[in-house]
This record gives structure tokens, sequence and C-alpha cells, in this order.
């Protein structure tokens, strides 16, 4: 109980305690913290050219979604960045947070919703966010009942749900996109789900866990979550006109000790192979308007 | 009058035992030093060690007959068994100890009480009935191992080193109560002891244990006079 | 060579004899600092959560909707857990404290849960107990164990039942086998010697491992996420409506957290002292 009591504390004054938390955390997260190379402002190429035998570095933050994605750029973006030390962290979107506003030494961060990095550039400490990936979510089912589900409406006459505890995004969306329903699948629809609900997990993969082991026989997670155990449950997608899809923000860390790398990995992230990794994972592209 | 006859053959460890007595009336005394195998033997007559083979007669009850598939469980026995340093049961009176062992031996109601109050009256313990054995001096100890072993009606009787806990002013005192309650009591009793002197004061009989066999059985003077051997002489030595 | 010998006269013990007061005195306070580096470090979280939180949040945090529901279920779900817990350990480390064969085995397996994770022990507890388990193919159709009251019960059970085992256990083994001997000797039938010799002698142990089992199951957190889930009123526990507090509001799940640690703090004192009134001052 005592690792509870611990993340409880040192998150509610400003400065003591939390001020060595955030030394601790930026040292576990950056081993060393040599001066940033020299880098000018040529093109990538050249950049790395002029690097050839120096160590690059750079620390990124990502929400837990992105694993699998982030490991796959991360292949990509080392053909043309040989030397460079690329380390995540990945966890929840609100723990990153919390990591970064107690000093975590961090070049890049990536967040699983709007809201958390809104907060942190108010606070000024991430420069420019941009949407970089949208994750829809869809309904996953457990094999044993996956002949029962072809949508949304099946959802009451089944015995065990499980959703997200409404505090964390996927558990927000969903009861979003149950409300959403109401309008066409009767104004009890919502309702009637609730009455099935067996469980309020506090994140997706939990959720998906739930259902993959078959305890529960649907849940709702991210497209994301469902196609990494696509092969262990039936996935039903929810319709566009009832869906809230979760837009995903990255930023520079106003902080950064690398910020000109962190620049690169960020347009490598929204270039066409870095978009077409996301892609492969589950993720939707930006809306159109975000990009610009 | 019972008698507890024993042949016994087994093995502790790496040490082979071989045993053959009896017990008609009066008191064995096994003495030996430490290891010769004397507590192995009490605990196999006792029947919490099971010997590889031989038999146990108790009067006419067969206890133990490995040829005949025999070993009559611990609880049914009817053997007094007195450990070194008495094994009270510390969270219990005098008398509620008393009361535990008449209890378990079956009796109840009115004759629990009759029995439990001979046998404080019998050692002359009426006045420690209500005390906690843990307040009671190492000499009140015993004689409540005693009345205890007593109360329900053993037909044979098992003490381990009863005299191990005492100094020697003390040791000398319970000693001689000790020898003379046991000639009183008049039923086969068995004492093992490392002390030669405890053998000579205790013992009708002697049995001297080497290395797990018994090497000279007899009375004090038989043995006095002609020992079996320069171990028996040297270890009877020690009691002077 | 004498070091620091007291009682020697003369100019040249003198000097010995202050070196050795001195070392003694650094020695002290070697381990004395040890221990209260340890003790600090124990402290400084708890102090914390009192420390930074007013009264105030402490009433408000009494207030908060998730509370009642979840301390009334970690009191009924602890009780019963702790009930299985004594009934069947109990027997168990009696058993195991007088067998000669084999108790190192079932005493290592009975040890894991306190060493794996507790997310992993609740995923264990699915594979055995869930609806796709051997056990499962019998259950009723559309029934579950997970996400019920009773799984709740179950996974307490498993996580805490080895604190009381292991207390238990070394309680027993500390009865001197000559009281159960004498006690047979006299024809004392096994379950006798069990209730009037085992249990009374093992008492204080037995209650003081019914209390650190207590207290685990009343923290118990992982295992029950997995196996019985997060529903208010039937599954969510006090530690559970902590961690749901906190993805919301902080303050909250700090108030949430001094709550459970005086109602664990209250029920510590409550036994020991229970247990000492017990002991009439006698032993100990």
């Amino acid at each position: 109980m005592s690792w509870l009591l611990l993340r409880v504390i040192g998150m509610k004054r400003p400065f003591s305690r939390r001020a060595c938390l955030g030394a601790l955390l930026g040292a576990l997260a950056c081993k060393s913290e040599a001066p940033a190379p020299a880098t000018s402002t040529a093109t990538p190429a050249a950049a790395a050219a002029a690097q050839a035998a120096a160590k690059e570095e750079l620390v990124v933050f990502a929400a837990a979604s992105l694993r699998d994605a982030f490991g796959n750029l991360k292949a990509e973006f080392k053909r043309t960045h040989p030397n460079l030390e690329l380390t995540f962290n990945f966890a929840g979107t609100q723990e990153l947070r919390a990591q970064l506003e107690h000093g975590a030494v961090v070049d890049v961060f990536a967040s699983a919703d709007q809201k958390s990095m809104d907060q942190l550039e108010s606070a000024s400490r991430v420069r420019k966010p941009a949407i970089f990936a949208r994750n829809e979510p869809v309904i996953v089912v457990a094999q044993e009942q996956a002949s029962k589900v072809s949508g949304l409406a099946d959802l009451p006459a089944l015995d065990k749900l499980v959703i997200g505890v409404p505090d964390v995004p996927i558990g927000r969306y969903t009861e979003q996109i149950l409300s959403n329903a109401n309008k066409t699948l009767g104004a009890d629809f919502s309702s009637r789900v609730q009455k099935k609900i067996a469980s309020r997990e506090l994140d997706a993969r939990q959720v998906l866990a739930k259902v993959m082991l078959g305890e529960a026989d649907a849940g709702v997670v991210y497209r994301t979550d469902a196609n990494s155990a696509h092969d262990k449950l039936a996935v039903v997608s929810i319709p566009a006109d009832m869906n809230v899809v979760a837009e995903y923000p990255l930023a520079v860390v106003a902080a950064a000790p690398h910020p000109a790398l962190a620049e690169e990995w960020l347009n490598f992230v929204l270039s066409p192979a870095g978009q077409e990794l996301l892609g492969q994972a589950g993720f939707l592209p930006p809306a159109v308007a975000a990009l610009q | 009058m019972t008698a507890l006859r024993a042949r016994l053959g087994g093995r502790i460890g790496a040490l082979p035992l071989e045993f053959e007595l009896e017990v008609a009336r009066g008191t064995l005394a096994v003495v030996g030093p430490n290891g010769a195998g004397k507590t192995s033997l009490l605990l196999m007559l006792l029947g919490a060690l099971q010997p590889a083979n031989g038999r146990i007669e108790l009067g006419d009850r067969v206890l133990f007959d490995s040829d005949a598939g025999i070993d009559v469980p611990l609880e049914d026995r009817r053997l007094g068994y007195v450990p070194q340093e008495y094994a009270l049961f510390p969270h219990l009176s005098v008398q509620d100890n008393i009361r535990f062992a008449l209890r378990s031996s079956g009796v109840a109601g009115p004759e629990l009480e009759a029995r439990a109050r001979e046998a404080l009256a019998e050692l002359k313990l009426e006045r420690f009935a209500e005390r906690r054995v843990t307040a009671l001096s190492g000499g009140e100890q015993q004689r409540v191992a005693l009345a205890r072993a007593l109360s329900v009606r053993p037909q044979a009787l098992l003490l381990d080193e009863p005299l191990a806990a005492f100094d020697i002013a003390a040791r000398r005192e319970t000693r001689a109560f000790l020898a003379e309650y046991l000639q009183r009591l008049d039923l086969p009793t068995l004492v093992v002891t490392h002390d030669a002197g405890d053998a000579q004061a205790l013992g009708q009989q002697i049995a001297v244990l080497e290395a797990g066999r018994i090497v000279q059985c007899g009375t004090w003077q038989e043995l006095d006079a002609r020992p079996a051997s320069r171990f028996v002489r040297e270890f009877l030595r020690g009691a002077a | 060579m004498t070091r620091g010998s007291d009682t020697g006269p003369g100019r040249r013990a003198a000097p010995s004899a202050r070196a050795a007061r001195r070392r003694q005195r650094v020695e002290h306070s070697v381990l004395a600092g040890a221990g209260l580096l340890l003790l600090a470090f124990m402290a400084a979280p708890l102090l914390g959560l009192f420390a930074t939180a007013s009264f105030r949040d402490f009433v408000a945090g009494l207030q908060h909707p998730l509370v009642w529901p979840a301390l009334r279920l970690s009191l009924i779900t602890t009780s019963a857990s702790l009930a299985v817990v004594v009934a069947l350990g109990t027997p168990l480390a009696w058993v195991l404290a007088r067998a000669q064969r084999a108790t190192r085995l079932v005493e290592t397996v009975l040890e894991l849960p306190i060493v794996i994770p507790p997310a992993v022990a609740g995923i264990a507890l699915l594979l055995a107990f869930g609806r796709r388990s051997l056990l499962g193919a019998l259950y009723p159709p559309g029934w579950s164990l997970s996400f019920t009251t009773s799984a709740v019960v179950l996974a307490q059970v498993f996580v805490s039942a080895p604190f009381f085992v292991q207390a238990a256990l070394s309680a027993f083994r500390r009865i001197d086998p000559h009281l159960l001997l004498v006690a047979r000797s006299f024809g004392a039938h096994p379950l006798r010697v069990f209730a009037r010799v085992g249990l009374p002698l093992a008492a204080p142990g037995l209650l003081a491992g019914a209390l650190l089992s207590w207290a685990r199951a009343l923290g118990e957190f992982g295992a029950t996420l997995m196996f019985a889930g997060n529903l208010e009123g039937k599954t969510q526990t006090l530690p559970l409506a902590i961690y749901t507090a906190m993805e919301a509001d902080l303050r909250a799940a700090q108030s949430l957290s001094i709550v459970l640690v005086v109602l664990a703090l209250l029920l510590l004192v409550g036994v020991r002292a229970l247990l000492r009134s017990l002991d009439g001052g006698e032993v100990r």
C-alpha cells in the first residue's frame, strides 16, 4: 500500500518533496545531461553527417497506447540517425503529465488527450502542440459472444460489459458514445447498457484484458488496443455519427535539452512515412484542418 | 501385577538400537551417557517413535508387535509419561492440568472432580490447586506432573530425566522424595537418567546403556561388584 | 591484551577503558542511526499524507460519494476473507507444523502469493476460476465468479492467507512438543489436543497473524482489480476507490487514503490493546 501513499503525496504541494521527486525522475529518464550536440539549421541528413561519430540523445514521453507504433517509428527514424539514443517512457497520460510538471527532463511529449496537453501549454511547459493521430473507440467482443454482436445495439443483450471509469479518457468517450446512441437506439439505450456493466476499469488495457480472457462479454477500447489483440477477440466498429474520436497531440517540451532533434522527431511523426506506420498500428490520420 | 516387557530393534540416525528389558515391579533406571539412546527407548515404549521390529507387552496387553502388525496408538497405551521439565500446560492452573488429563482419559462429572481432588491430596498439592503452574518451584512442578500422570491411573510410568532441572542442593532433597514416592507407588516404572547417582537412588534395577544397547542390567550392588566392562565401571564411579 | 577492562586498576587501564567506552558509544550510535534512517523513511510518506491535508480535507474526503459504499464493502469483504483465512488456515498450519515430510515445498508454495505481483495473482485467479478455466466449464450458463463480491473475498484470501499461515505455523512450532505428547498420553484425541493445547498456546501468534493478514486484505488492490473488477458497491473496495478518485481528483484520493490509514490504525491499536488485556500482563 505504501507505494500508493507515496504516489498520493508529493503531488500536492508544489515545493520541497516535489522538486526532489522531479529531479529523481529526471535522472532516471535521462542518464546524462551532456550539452546537446550543436546541430545547426542544416537539413537532417547534413546534420546527421556532421555528427556522424557523435552520440545523439532524445527522450520521448508518450501515452501507453503509442508503445507499438512508436517502437516501429523509432526503428525507421534510426536509419537516418544511426548514433541516436532514443529513450521512451510510456505510461498513462496523466502520470506523464505529472512527471513533466515535477521537472522530468524530456524532449518530446505525446499525449493521448487534448486536455492534458492544453494544461501543459497554458503553463508554458510545451511549445506549439500539433495533433498527429486520432484513435477511434471500438467494441471488442469475447470470442464466445462474437456471433451475437454486430453493433452497439446488441450490447444490452449481453451479460457482462466492461468499460473505462468516467475519469479516464476511454471511459469518458464511452459515456459520450452511449448517450449519442440514445438518439437512434432509444432514449433508454444508455441505461440498459449501464445495467449490464460488470466493472469500470481504470484504463483501456484493463478493459481489453477482461474481454480477451473471456471474463467480460464485451467492452469499449481504442482501435489500436483492439488491433494488438485482434486474433483473440472480435472487433466491431462504432458508427461515425455516434463515435467520439480521441485526438493525440504532440509537442516539443519547452525545457527540452535537445530541441533541434526533438523538432526532427516531431516532423518525422507527421511525415508521410511516420503517418504510414501509425496507420498500420490502427491510428487514424489527424483531421485535415489540424494538419495545417 | 502388570509388567512392562519390551524387546526392540531400530535405528536412530546412524545409531543402531537394540533393547530388551522387563520392569515387573519397582523402578528400572536406564542410565547412560548422552546419545546412548535413552530417550529413543522411552519414546518407543511411549508410542511416539516406531521401532523397526520387536514387541512390547504391558501385562497381558500387547502394545506393539512388528510381526503381528500391532501398534497400539500412544493415546490408548495407558502409560504415564513425565518428560524432562515436566511439560505442564502453562495456560492452565494446577487443578486444571489434572482435570485436563482426567477429561482426556474419558472421566467426567462428579467422578472427575473427586479424582482430581484425590490426585491433589496424594501429592499434597491442595493449597496450590488454583495456582498457575508457571508460578511454582521445580519440586512443586514435579509433584504436579506426577499427580497429573497418575490421576488417569496408568499401568506403568515413564520418567525422562526427572531431576535434570535441579541444582545440587535441591536435587538431593527431590531425589529422596522421588525415590521414596516411587517405591510406595508399586507401579512398573522406568526412569531415564544420565546421572549414575540418580540411577542408584531411584532404581531397584539399573540398566546401563551404551551406544544403543544395554551392556549390563542388575541391582546397583551387582553392577558395582561385577561391572561387565570398563565403561560400566567408570560410569558407575560417576555416582560417588 | 585486555580490551577495556573496567575493573583493572592502575594508570595503564584508564586510557584503554576510556577508548573502549568511546568505541562503544560510536557503535551504539551507528546502530541507532541506521535504525532511525529506516524509521524516518517509513514515517515520511505517512507524515506527508497527513501533514499536507487539513482536517477539512479529511471531512471532505469522508463526504466523497465513493467513500461509504467502498468503506462498507471493504469492511464486509475483509471480515469474510479473514474468517475464511482463519477457519482454514489454522488447521493447515497445525498440520504443517507437525508434519514430517514435504513441508518445505508446501511452505514455499504458500509463500508465493507474498512475492508475486498482485496483478499477476489476479490473472492467475482468473485462469483458475474464470469462465475459461476448467472450473468455469461447470458454472451455470451466464454465471461467473469474476466481477462478484465473492471474487473480491477470494482475491483477498489469496493474497492475505500466507501472512496468517506463516504466523500460525511459527506459533504452533514454538509449542513444546512434549506438551502434545503428554496430552496424547492421557488419551486426548487429535481434535482435543488441537483445541485445548495447540490453540490456547498459539493464541497470541494466531492473533498477530490474523491482524497482519487482515491489514493485507484491507490494502489489497491489484488482484481485486484484475479478478473482481471495479464496480461501486459491489467490487469497489477502499483501495480501488482511492485509485479511481486519483484519476479525477488527487485531493479526494488523499482524503480517502487518510480514511483508510486512520481505519487501519484504529483497528491495529484496538487489537493490540485487546491482546495485552488477554495476556493479563503476565506473559510479555
